[in-house]
Formats: structure tokens, C-alpha cells, sequence
């Protein structure tokens, strides 16, 4: 089959593999109809992560058909359309049981390895380095789903592939961010990083009821895209900060609420966060360097900024040690920071309604529609933001 | 210090001294003369004097006979790990109680076979290069749901001694798993055959799989999945090898219970 395959930083090639079979008898093999790339895969794409290794195939965000299913799985038949989360959860662990799907205990191969650098190893993931348990992606004609007796829901014809692939990831990702914002009535809500998962966030937080929005970012496309958020909930306000133009965001998001600061600050950006000034430039050598791995340039701003007792929230995706962050302000402020991998498990239900009853539209992120062979093109144009990109969804 | 340095290993220290030492005299390049001639110095310090500091920091002693290899101047190994698993203790101790099973579990025991009505049992363990060791064993212990104990009979190249204890975790938490595994060397026997196998590192993960197969039914692999690599990951990946030392990129060897798992299913 074709395969989307990492060969070394900013190397993506389209590469022809064996096809995926069937290894324990909780797999299923799905025949791919549509996946996208994330843009927690282009920290792979940059060279971020030590453990990836050649030939590894991509991709986390994919739906498609089941062609095949172990005698473990009987929830499924074969036939059946179904969106994957991107964590692989076993389902009857402490956590699973507990709705934590992507820290299960015990789904991911190489567990020592992750508890070697973060005390614990959470949950295997598609496509997404050897860390995370080195498992073969969904950029691809065919892939492997483990635990398929849990993870996969077969979604209904009548909703289209692009309405629902983003099930997978980025939409429960911001609807996570939102609801760990623990909104209430009257509060704003900051959000940086305006791509795929601020995107969804911004949507999520009108739904959750945020009074009004405040988005951050550098790049005009998708500040507007923020803005459009507004008319898709009635008018609700949605503003937006170019931080190129405005450096000072701290600043301009104390005068914007009138001194309070936001009542909860979403960091949908990560450990790859781009920014301006001395501190900026102190991470790019430190990264440059491999003293840093982590930018956190969004993260200080978020503590700087949020009001007292405020909550910040961490969908942006940080995997090792970031220098410089105000603990202070966190612990003075009395701030309460939410983070983790998204348990795509827990909101696949009750996201598919809204997306079906047309609350969210999905959609309206998707700025490229090409052909899994065009992979390594999709990948240079989401990491440069060239041509307009927000999200691309590729057809094998 | 203590003699660490066996009697062949020194003889050989003192030779590459000679040569070494001959080598870097004959050297033009003023640095590399230096280089050689030191190591040359401290290869015969060790041939002559049966000490070696290297080996000291590396807790290596090939003084009592026997391949120089890392830790095989050691007569004894213990190691105690502990696991927490979201299953009844009942159900646990079933698992461990069917001793013939063992070998799914703890990946240095080739076989077990039981005999006497399942009070003793002859064992074979397996090293990376193909050495075995046997002996026979009887349980010393048996309390259902609490704890299975087991002891080498007299006569075992390697005496060793082992148990399993299950108590509840705290509500809501399962049950822990703690396994303490001992085995010495007695007369001639070499711990060598379980050097690697017998490790915090690798006896951790027995009891990870272990946790995997009672909680998720099966254990996590992707030995076999596609990948774009030049050389065919077929036999070099399913295939029972040694590990190179702290590489920790390279894929744990799923246990035995991972190819039961995948071949018939039930322990």
C-alpha cells in the first residue's frame, strides 16, 4: 500500500509498504477514506522528536471503512464507516474506566521509554513517534487499529467524510480546551494559536457559553477565520489580536477587559510557539541548541495575563522541559492549569450530535483537499503556512 | 582495593601493554605517542597488579573465573518489582498458580513442568546465547489470593527462590502484584545464562505485560506493523535476540504472553 512516511526532518515521502495485518485479536484494519495532517505532526515534520525513526508512517486523524476485524471485535462488522481516536485505549484500566482515555495504562509497547522521561507512560498513539509506542499512522491506504473494540464509532452514511474525520482529534481538542475553561456566565475567554484546535476551541467556548472571545495570532487568514466565529453564533463577540502588529498581548488583553484579564486563557499553540522580543529569542537559541525543547512563550503569556483565580488551559502540545515560566503568577494568582491529550473517547457521542444537529460546522477549517501523493507538498505548505493553509485533508 | 582481574584477562593486559607501549614509541605524532604509551602504562599496572579501576566503577570482577562479562563476577541476583492491576487478587493469583504457565509471564524461564500434584516442578531458563540451566524446584508457600513462594531443591547449579504476594490496592485501585525473584550461584553454577534477564528493567516489563494481559486481554505490540525501512522487518523483529545494551529505541521483546495473545489466545 501507499504510505505517508517520516524519513528525517522536513522529509516526508510517499513511500509503497506492506500492507497492515492483523496482530492481536482486539485489531481491526481499516481501508482509509480521508485523513488529515495535524499540527501536532509537524513537530515530527520540524524535527522535534528524538524518537522517530526512518521509515515511520504518519497520521492520527483518519477515518475510513473496517476491512477486517479480529475475533476480539464484535462490536464492529466489516463494512462499517468509522472515525478512530487518536489515542489507543484498552478500555478496562484505572483510567479508561475512570474516562481518562489517553492516559491508559496499557497500550502503548514501548511504556518504559515514556516513564523514562515523564515519571508514567500514557496511552499509545497512531503515527505519532516511538515515545508515544512507535505505531503505525493513518496517512495511509490501510492501517491497524488497536483496541478497535473500543476506540472506533461507526459514524452514519448521511454525514460526510469531512464533516466527521475531524472527530478524531483537533474538534474534541478544542472542545476539551473549552470545557476545561469551566465557563461561566459572563467569562471571556482568550485564545492563542489560531489554527485547526484554536479554531475549535473559539467554537466550543460560544457553545460552552463564553461571553466573548479573544483570539491571538500572527497569520491575517486565520484571525479572520477567528472572527467568522461570530457570525456562526449569532453574532457573539470574537475579537482578535494580530500579535505581529501588537506585540504587547498581555497588555492589550488587560485594557481589552477593562483590567480583569481573561477569565480563562486557552494555549492552543504548544512547544513550538513562534514570538517576538528578548525572551523570544532566547528560546530559539536554546532550542537551537537542544538546552530547550519546549518554547513556552505562549504559556507565560497565558499566566501573565489571566485574571486572579482564572483558569488556563493546555491543548498545545508540550513533550519536555521549557524554561522561564512566571510559577509566581501561577501560584500567586491562584490559576488552576488543565492540560492533556484530548480523550477523544469521551466526547465522540455527544461532538457527532452537535456536528449532526449543525451547531459546528467542521468544515469550515479545511483550506486543502489533495491526494495522499501529494503528502510531502501538504506537509511544506501547513509548516510554512504558505497558500492560505489551515488544514489539510488528503484521499488516498 | 580488591583483585577484580582474572588470570588470563591479566596476562593479556600485560601483552597489549607491550604492544601498545612498542607501537606508540615507534608513533611520530607527538599526541598519539602520549595516548598510547598512557594506556599502555595503566593496561600493565592492571596485568600486573590483578586491579582494575574501571572494572571497580563498573562493578565488573572477572577474578573468580569465568568469561569477562559484564556483572559475571556477581554470585547472586534479586530483583523485587511491584505492579498495581485493576483485577480481583483472585483472578491474579489463578494466573501465577498454574506454574506450568510461568514462562508466559517471566520471559528468562523456558518450561516448567510440574509434578508431584503440583507441589514440585523441573524448570529450565533459557540465557541470550542459548545457554540453559535447569533445576527442580518445590512451592514453599500457598496461600489462594495471597502469595505462591517457591524454592530450588538441593542440588541446583543455581539455587534460587521466588515469590509472588497479591494484596488489595486501595478502593477502586485493583490489586498489587509484588514479585521478589532471588538466584545464587552455588559450586561451579554461573548466573551467567540470566545476567540479562534477570533485571529490574526486564522483570518490570514481565509484570507490565502481565498487567496488559489480565486488564486489556492482551498484550501491546506492533511487532509485524509496515514500516518504510530498507531491511525487511521480518525475522530480526519477532525473533528472540539480545538486546543491545542502552538502546532503548529498540523495541522491547513482547513476552510470551504477547505471542500466546496472538497465536491462540488464553493462558
Amino acid at each position: 500500500m501507499k504510505a505517508v512516511c517520516w524519513f528525517g526532518k522536513r522529509d516526508i515521502r510517499v513511500e509503497q509498504v506492506d500492507d497492515p495485518k492483523i496482530l492481536n485479536p482486539r485489531d481491526a484494519i481499516v481501508r482509509v477514506t480521508s485523513t488529515a495532517i495535524c499540527g501536532s505532526d509537524l513537530h515530527l515534520y520540524n524535527g522535534f522528536n528524538p524518537t522517530m525513526r526512518r521509515g515511520d508512517i504518519l497520521g492520527h486523524e483518519f477515518m475510513g471503512e473496517v476491512v477486517e476485524r479480529g475475533r476480539g471485535v464484535r462490536n464492529l462488522e466489516v463494512g462499517d464507516r468509522v472515525v478512530v481516536p487518536f489515542a489507543i485505549a484498552c478500555g478496562s484500566c484505572f483510567f479508561c474506566k475512570r474516562n481518562l482515555w489517553s492516559l491508559c495504562d496499557n497500550t502503548n509497547p514501548n511504556a518504559a521509554l515514556a516513564e523514562a522521561l515523564f515519571g508514567h507512560s500514557t496511552a499509545g498513539l497512531f503515527g505519532y513517534s516511538h515515545l508515544t509506542g512507535g505505531y503505525a499512522g493513518g496517512q495511509a491506504e490501510f492501517v491497524r487499529v488497536p483496541c478497535a473494540d473500543v476506540g472506533p464509532m461507526a459514524v452514519p452514511g448521511g454525514l460526510a467524510d469531512e464533516q466527521v474525520l475531524f472527530l478524531t482529534d483537533v474538534l474534541p481538542t478544542g472542545y476539551m480546551a473549552a470545557e476545561n475553561c469551566d465557563i461561566q456566565r459572563g467569562d471571556t475567554v482568550a485564545v492563542w494559536g489560531c489554527g485547526p484546535v484554536g479554531q475549535f476551541a473559539i467554537r466550543c467556548a460560544l457553545l460552552l457559553g463564553a461571553e466573548r472571545v479573544i483570539a491571538i495570532d500572527r497569520i491575517p487568514d486565520r484571525l479572520s477565520l477567528a472572527a467568522h466565529a461570530s457570525s456562526e453564533f449569532g453574532g457573539a463577540p470574537v475579537d482578535v489580536i494580530n500579535y505581529e502588529e501588537q506585540p504587547d498581548v498581555v497588555e492589550i488583553l488587560k485594557q481589552e477587559t477593562a483590567g480583569r484579564g481573561p477569565d480563562s486563557c486557552i494555549d492552543a499553540v504548544g512547544m513550538e510557539a513562534h514570538g517576538t522580543g528578548v525572551l523570544a529569542a532566547y528560546d530559539r537559541v536554546k532550542q537551537g541548541v537542544r538546552l530547550e525543547t519546549d518554547n513556552p512563550t505562549v504559556l507565560r503569556q497565558a499566566l501573565q495575563a489571566c485574571r486572579k483565580g482564572g483558569t488556563v488551559s493546555v491543548p498545545g502540545v508540550y513533550a519536555g522541559f521549557g524554561d522561564k515560566i512566571p510559577l509566581g503568577a501561577f501560584m500567586e494568582k491562584g490559576i488552576t492549569m488543565k492540560t492533556g491529550q484530548t480523550h477523544v473517547h469521551r466526547y465522540l457521542r455527544p461532538l457527532i450530535e452537535i456536528v449532526a444537529n449543525g451547531r459546528i460546522d467542521p468544515t469550515v477549517i479545511i483550506s486543502h483537499r489533495l491526494p495522499l501523493a501529494d503528502a510531502a507538498h501538504a506537509y511544506d505548505i501547513f509548516a510554512t503556512k504558505e497558500d492560505h493553509c489551515v488544514k489539510v485533508v488528503m484521499q488516498p | 582495593m580488591e583483585r577484580n582481574v582474572g588470570g588470563v584477562e591479566r596476562i593479556a593486559s600485560l601483552a597489549l601493554a607491550g604492544l601498545l607501549g612498542y607501537l606508540g614509541y615507534r608513533r611520530s605524532g607527538r599526541a598519539m605517542r602520549a595516548g598510547m604509551m598512557l594506556l599502555g602504562a595503566s593496561l600493565a599496572g592492571r596485568g600486573a597488579t590483578g586491579r582494575c579501576p574501571v572494572y571497580r566503577a563498573a562493578n565488573i570482577d572477572t577474578s573468580t573465573g569465568g568469561l569477562p562479562m559484564l556483572g559475571s563476577g556477581r554470585r547472586e541476583l534479586a530483583v523485587e518489582q511491584a505492579v498495581t492491576v485493576n483485577r480481583d487478587r483472585q483472578d491474579l493469583y489463578q494466573t501465577w498458580r498454574k506454574l506450568e504457565d510461568l514462562p508466559r509471564i517471566l520471559r528468562h524461564v523456558e518450561s516448567v513442568q510440574v509434578t508431584d500434584g503440583g507441589q514440585r516442578s523441573h524448570w529450565i531458563a533459557r540465557g541470550p546465547l542459548g545457554a540453559t540451566v535447569e533445576w527442580d524446584a518445590e512451592i514453599s508457600d500457598d496461600r489462594p489470593g495471597e502469595c505462591i513462594a517457591w524454592r530450588s531443591l538441593p542440588g541446583a547449579p543455581l539455587e534460587n527462590e521466588g515469590f509472588v504476594r497479591f494484596s488489595d490496592a486501595p478502593p477502586g485501585r485493583g490489586s498489587q502484584v509484588e514479585l521478589k525473584l532471588c538466584y545464587r550461584a552455588a559450586g561451579a553454577g554461573s548466573l551467567g545464562p540470566l545476567l540479562r534477564k534477570v533485571s529490574e528493567h526486564e522483570i518490570r516489563e514481565d509484570l507490565r505485560h502481565f498487567k496488559q494481559w489480565m486488564e486489556a486481554g492482551e498484550v501491546a505490540t506492533t511487532e509485524g506493523q509496515p514500516a518504510a525501512r530498507r531491511a525487511k522487518a521480518t525475522k530480526s523483529e519477532t525473533e528472540d535476540r539480545p538486546r543491545p545494551r542502552g538502546s532503548e529505541m529498540k523495541r522491547v521483546r513482547p513476552s510470551a504472553i504477547a505471542q500466546a495473545t496472538a497465536q491462540e489466545g488464553g493462558l
